[in-house]
């Protein structure tokens, strides 16, 4: 099996209402979208969707210079692509009423052959369901990540609770964390998790940073900012993290390292590329950005956590 | 090394956690915060306490190395808080805060004089307002705050916040005084009126100390064996190691912006000690080597 990562999820066009009345429109989005972006900036990324139609080639094209392979990406000549439309307050915290049109991806995805072949796969937060068909068709040996929603922890707690149970490597955020098992303290309702069986969980907070339980240890991380770096859209944050987390566990998978090291870098890079990521609209920030920039901040992250 | 001066409230608690009530134990935000900086330094605690106030807890203080010659007796009745927390420690309420002999004048020591860092806990503005007044110059001044207080005298929390040189304030308290829902934001706003060095307080999210032009936020300590029994303090706790830490190396040859760092961390790291056990039992049981063990383990964790 290849160190790589196939991402598994939405590719949608998004419409983000700002507080200011600013808006913008049909832009690039998705949850296995980002991720597949914050993943090339260390591995080879086989992205695997649906989208309708409507879906620019523009944006293939651009997933294709960020060195993404987009044969997994199927279009349906009849169908809409997956829309959302997402309301921010003045402090870009995200407001009630996100609108969803799964269109295409309710059609379930298709895995191409090649699959099997990458070690890591991503399974993004999606209706419970089809997650589930996705991880019942990997093989023993290909490690499984997945993430969740609000929307289906909420409609269908059991099937997510399934979903985790099925995997190996959980990232959900720490309201869906709360709502799922019922329990406030984060360092509680994580040993609900492992006794399902994963091995790693990886708590989303937002401005707050990141927790990462793995070997019966807590990390906590702060998240990388500076009083001059300003916040212009944070959707996608999650999916860029979860991206760069597990596109540099896929590199460094034969390294010869102590898993927790190899876990805590994985996730020091995930909110060191969530940073740039918030920095712009859409991918935007992700398109101009490279290694070095992401190393030079990484940098200045250790000189931070240097106590 | 420079000495130490706490000045704010003792008292003595009722703290109720689900299933059980502790009754008549040490606390107050003075309190708490002279136990964590004693660690680190010479901690003079000034503080008006009233007749009732048991002998074996002052014992426990100067068992510490706390000075306790501030801590003026005064007919009556000290302070006393009655809180309580809801379902995981999450939710705090108070059923009584009964300020008695704590809203009496504090008359500062003349020994204040050689301490060249000063903390104020969370009291009433006005009474730390007079305090600082009475302060020679060239003393750093830090200062922490409660919601009640922003709550009923926001204009004079503002006042005492822009005499200090130091100011804590909890996440909560950050955001109802800003109005802001993010903290960077709220930070932003609080220190547009001239405050050079800001801390706020995070809880399980850890802490940000911000000056005019960085920020820097810290983790908290946390592991999986941890027991959170009572976050009575937690936050004075903080702020308390902060100052023993910055106290106890004044004279360091560091950059400045490292020392508050590591003050942060060590302020969270006391505080850890704190939540794991009723009012000040757990700190009462270890000693330095327990917080720098800690601290190591801290910084073990966060080495990239």
């Amino acid at each position: 099996m290849k160190n790589r990562l196939a991402a598994v999820g939405a590719l949608s066009l998004d419409t983000v209402n700002f507080h200011n009345g600013q808006s913008i429109g049909n832009v690039f989005g998705g949850s296995a979208g980002y991720a597949a972006m914050g993943a090339s900036f260390f591995t080879d990324v086989l992205l695997i969707s649906n989208v309708g139609r409507d879906y620019p080639g523009e944006f293939l094209n651009n997933l294709n210079s960020s060195g993404i392979d987009t044969t997994g990406v199927e279009i349906f000549e009849n169908e809409e692509s997956t829309r959302f439309s997402i309301n921010y307050d003045e402090e870009l915290v995200e407001k009630e009423g996100t609108l969803v049109d799964l269109n295409v991806l309710e059609m379930g995805v298709r895995l191409p052959d090649g699959t099997k072949e990458y070690r890591y796969v991503y399974v993004a937060g999606n209706d419970p369901t089809m997650q589930l068909s996705v991880l019942k068709e990997l093989k023993p040996g290909q490690v499984k990540a997945v993430s969740t929603h609000m929307h289906w922890v909420k409609e269908k707690p059991e099937l997510v609770r399934e979903v985790i149970r099925n995997s190996d490597i959980v990232f959900i955020d720490e309201r869906e964390i709360r709502q799922l098992t019922g329990i406030k303290q984060l360092k509680k309702a994580s040993s609900v998790f492992f006794d399902l069986g994963i091995s790693v969980l990886v708590v989303k907070k937002g401005e707050h940073g990141a927790l990462l339980f793995q070997g019966d240890r807590v990390y906590p991380f702060i998240a990388y900012d500076r009083l001059d770096m300003e916040n212009v859209d944070p959707t996608g944050c999650g999916g860029v993290l979860v991206g760069a987390f597990l596109g540099f566990l896929a590199k460094n998978d034969d390294m010869a390292e102590p898993l927790n090291d190899k876990y805590f870098k994985a996730l020091a890079f995930g909110l060191v590329v969530r940073s740039f990521k918030i920095e712009a609209y859409s991918y935007t920030r992700l398109l101009d950005l490279d290694r070095e920039d992401i190393w030079r901040r990484y940098d200045q992250f250790r000189d931070i956590l240097l106590v | 090394m420079s000495d130490l001066a706490v000045i704010g409230c003792v008292s003595i608690d009722n703290i109720r956690v689900p299933g059980k009530i502790y009754k008549n134990v040490f606390g107050g935000s003075g309190g708490y915060a002279a136990v964590a900086a004693s660690f680190f330094t010479k901690i003079h605690l000034v503080s008006n306490i009233g007749t009732d106030f048991p002998k074996e807890t002052l014992d426990k203080l100067k068992g510490l190395g706390i000075d306790t010659s501030g801590m003026r007796v005064i007919e009556g009745k000290s302070t006393h808080f009655d809180v309580e927390y809801g379902g995981e420690l999450a939710d705090e309420y108070y059923h009584a805060a009964d300020m008695n002999v704590g809203n009496d004048e504090i008359v500062l020591p003349e020994l204040l004089d050689e301490c060249k860092f000063v903390y104020i806990s969370a009291n009433d503005p006005d009474i730390q307002i007079d305090i600082m007044k009475r302060l020679n110059k060239g003393i750093t001044i830090a200062l922490d705050t409660h919601a009640m207080w922003i709550e009923s005298k926001r204009d004079r929390v503002l006042k005492a916040f822009e005499m200090a040189d130091i100011v804590f304030v909890n996440s909560n308290e950050a955001k109802m005084f800003s109005g802001k829902r993010l903290i960077k934001n709220a930070a932003k706003t609080i220190m547009k009126d001239g405050i050079e060095r800001l801390v706020i307080k995070k809880g399980a999210h850890g802490g940000i100390l911000f000056t005019s032009d960085e920020m820097y936020p810290m983790a908290a300590y946390d592991d999986l064996d941890m027991l959170i029994v009572d976050p009575t303090g937690c936050g004075d706790s903080t702020a308390g190691g902060f100052m023993g830490t910055l106290a106890a190396n004044d004279d360091a040859a560091v950059k400045l912006n490292n020392i508050y760092k590591k003050a942060l961390v060590f302020g969270m790291v006391t505080a850890s000690f704190n939540l794991m056990d009723y009012s000040i039992h757990k700190m009462l049981t270890i000693d330095r080597e327990d917080i720098w063990h800690r601290y190591d383990l801290f910084r073990d964790m966060l080495r990239m």
